[in-house]
């Protein structure tokens, strides 16, 4: 990793052409985040940081809405005009805001993996799977789990019964 | 222009699908976006959200970017007018609504009137800042020399190495040994 | 206090039942029974409510409560030449809002495009209660008044909706005596207990439309988004060979999960009226070793289980015991 790090800092300045090293960033996570706080440091500087929340990334959040929209435009028939019907959208190509449907219903959205840091090592702690309410704190909700199962488990789990909720909630949307 | 200039370098990947590359325009310029959307935007818990608003609607128009300004201008067009209609949708809201008295001073300007501003965040905001200074004001002059006419006067290598009557690998290694400096403290405060 | 108000409509019905032995004077008596014919029956109650909460203009300022956690929510109704619109919002955090109106809902969230979906049928927060047929209800539920409180400064009736089975939850409903809305909704399992409860705490109804929502409803309400049509084909492979009294199925299709691009699930929706619950059966088997797994939020519940080579997983406003057995109950369709 160390002899990318100058590479890195050297193309924050506008001063590399390589696209060697850009490539490398993007397949590395950690030179990416790296990346970020080398800008950081600059932004700080600059006092651009002032009254903002550092620990906030959104870069994984943007590029997922982005991916998301990208897969969507792909599976949309070439041969759909859009404009045809200019009131209505498709609704596989708004598979962003459909999340918000369910969300602005007043639903239980169970994150998507907040596993208590305890299991671990204390044992009498049972895993605890957080169910978000939309813009609320979250609430632990006791999860019949048993510890042998791994965090990614879990996490594959959990998606698929954020998945089930909001389909579940979109259902009451449009129920007849 | 300069065919070093990452943005339009990153631009370049991003147009010929490599999506990917955007997230390196993001991390570039998050905190700046974030930066401006103070001045608008009340809630501080609403910034990550039109942050984000923000990069959606910059890649969406990123066909169209000619390049005939800079990306950041570009990027900072795009920032101010989604704040915009962040303060619309805000208005949006009933005038019979208790909550929206509060609301006529939503553009304060300033951005120093924040009201679910986070002690956490404020307090962590606090300490890289801190920590950043520290290790800057601790470091050899010629670093912190250098690290500073890159990042507050924005000079390029060139410039420098006239400046400091060195050669310009000189500066490369001085600016990238400051950051390596500060990065080894600031590192442990962003993780978790 | 919810067992001794049920305790003394019960007594007085006792006494009502056995008043002519009791009292030797038969005008007395008579006098007795004209008094309990002044007061209205429970159905009597509910039925003016549901009609307020259709033909009334008024805003709620409201609070939702499930497990500890409260969500202060505004709702502003009005009516407009025989129209209703329904304009609804959070009122802390991001702004989420929503306005029904004219066959659609629209959302709007701060951070993202506002859509519309196409409905018929209401979305506010009392719409379960206000759009339940009491009548044919009263195979599964029993009404009862429990008595007089005040809530949000407003005299107010409560009355008990209680489950006739073990399948279903009960209620409480609190209704305004001055203008008969809504005032407070609880729902309880069997032994009582409060598992989610929407409370208004600031009530106002105006002889006029609230002339912000008569504008919104001029505006052109956002795209509208149209789920993927499934056809008759597409009918679940599954059945139900049991389901709770009183509820039917509603839905019964395959599809794909929006936001994951999983194979078609089998999809079945039953209602009773008040309650949806949506069960869905697939035969991916889950990466998780455990037979069985239960969420449950207010009243919500999902459970899950894994039997032979398929997952069964049932969302809604039920106990456990009724998710239970409607997974037990699932056959393949023949």
């Amino acid at each position: 990793m160390k002899e990318y790090s100058q590479d890195i800092s050297t193309l924050i300045d506008n001063e590399l052409h390589d696209d060697m090293v850009i490539k490398h960033i993007l397949d590395d996570t950690e030179s990416q985040k790296q990346f970020s706080r080398y800008q950081l440091i600059g932004d700080v500087m600059r006092d651009e940081s002032e009254g903002l929340d550092l620990r906030i990334d959104i870069t994984n959040s943007v590029m997922a809405v982005i991916v998301n929209e990208t897969q969507d435009n792909k599976i949309v028939p070439v041969a759909t005009p859009e404009k045809v019907e200019s009131n209505v959208v498709p609704f596989m190509k708004r598979f962003g805001q459909y999340a918000i449907a369910a969300s602005v219903a007043g639903v239980v959205v169970v994150s998507s993996l907040m596993i208590n840091q305890n299991v671990a090592t204390d044992p009498s702690v049972t895993p605890v799977l957080n169910t978000v309410p939309f813009g609320g704190a979250a609430a632990p909700v006791s999860l019949q789990a048993k510890p042998v199962q791994t965090k990614s488990d879990i996490k594959e789990r959990n998606e698929h019964l954020e998945a089930l909720l909001k389909d579940h909630q979109l259902q009451l949307q449009v129920q007849p | 222009m300069n065919e070093r200039e990452l943005d339009l370098q990153l631009i370049q990947r991003i147009q010929n699908g490599e999506q990917q590359a955007f997230a390196l325009l993001v991390r570039k310029y998050q905190t700046r976006v974030a930066n401006i959307l103070t001045r608008y935007v009340r809630s501080s818990g609403d910034i990550p959200d039109v942050s984000q608003e923000v990069f959606i609607k910059v890649y969406k128009s990123l066909p169209n970017f000619r390049g005939d300004s800079a990306f950041y201008t570009w990027l900072f067009r795009i920032t101010v007018n989604t704040a915009k209609n962040y303060l619309t949708s805000q208005s949006r809201r009933p005038p019979a609504s208790d909550i929206d008295a509060e609301e006529a001073d939503s553009y304060d300007g300033s951005g120093a009137l924040k009201d679910d501003a986070n002690p956490e965040a404020i307090l962590h905001s606090q300490e890289v800042k801190q920590v950043i200074l520290k290790v800057i004001g601790d470091l050899p002059d010629e670093l912190k020399s250098a690290i500073t006419l890159r990042e507050l006067e924005g000079m390029s290598y060139d410039e420098i190495a006239q400046i400091e009557s060195c050669p310009i690998g000189t500066v490369r290694s001085r600016i990238f040994r400051a950051r390596e400096a500060i990065d080894k403290q600031l590192k442990p405060l962003l993780e978790h | 206090m919810k067992h001794r108000s049920f305790l003394v409509v019960l007594f007085s019905v006792i006494v009502f039942l056995v008043s002519p032995q009791l009292y030797a004077n038969q005008e007395e008596a008579t006098q007795q029974i004209i008094t309990k014919q002044v007061q209205p029956s429970a159905l009597t109650y509910l039925k003016k409510m549901q009609q307020a909460y259709k033909e009334l203009n008024y805003e709620l300022l409201y609070l939702n409560t499930a497990q500890n956690q409260i969500e202060p929510k505004q709702l502003i109704h009005g009516v407009l030449d025989g129209q209703r619109i329904a304009y609804f919002c959070y009122l802390n955090g991001g702004i989420r809002e929503s306005l029904q109106f004219d066959g659609k809902i629209s959302y709007y969230q701060q951070g993202n495009q506002a859509y519309s979906l196409v409905t018929n049928r209401d979305h506010s927060v009392f719409a379960n209660i206000a759009n339940f047929n009491f009548e044919s209800g009263n195979k599964n539920y029993e009404y009862l008044i429990l008595g007089k409180s005040r809530i949000a400064g407003k005299r107010s009736i409560a009355i008990r909706m209680t489950s006739k089975d073990m399948y279903r939850y009960s209620y409480i409903i609190w209704l305004d005596l001055g203008s008969y809305l809504p005032l407070r909704l609880e729902t309880i399992n069997k032994s009582n207990l409060i598992l989610e409860q929407t409370m208004v705490v600031s009530l106002n109804v105006t002889e006029s439309i609230n002339p912000w929502i008569k504008r919104m409803s001029d505006q052109k309400a956002p795209d509208v988004l149209h789920l993927p049509q499934t056809t008759v084909k597409d009918v679940a492979p599954w059945e139900l060979t049991w389901l709770p009294p009183g509820f039917k199925i509603i839905k019964d299709d395959q599809h794909k999960l929006m936001l994951h691009d999983t194979d078609p699930i089998s999809y079945i929706m039953i209602n009773d009226g008040i309650v949806s619950v949506s069960v869905y059966i697939s035969t991916k088997k889950s990466t998780l070793t455990q037979q069985q797994n239960i969420i449950q939020r207010g009243g919500t519940l999902l459970y899950t289980k894994q039997q032979e080579n398929i997952e069964v997983n049932v969302i809604g406003e039920i106990p456990l015991l009724t998710a239970e057995k409607i997974a037990a109950s699932i056959k393949a369709a023949k």
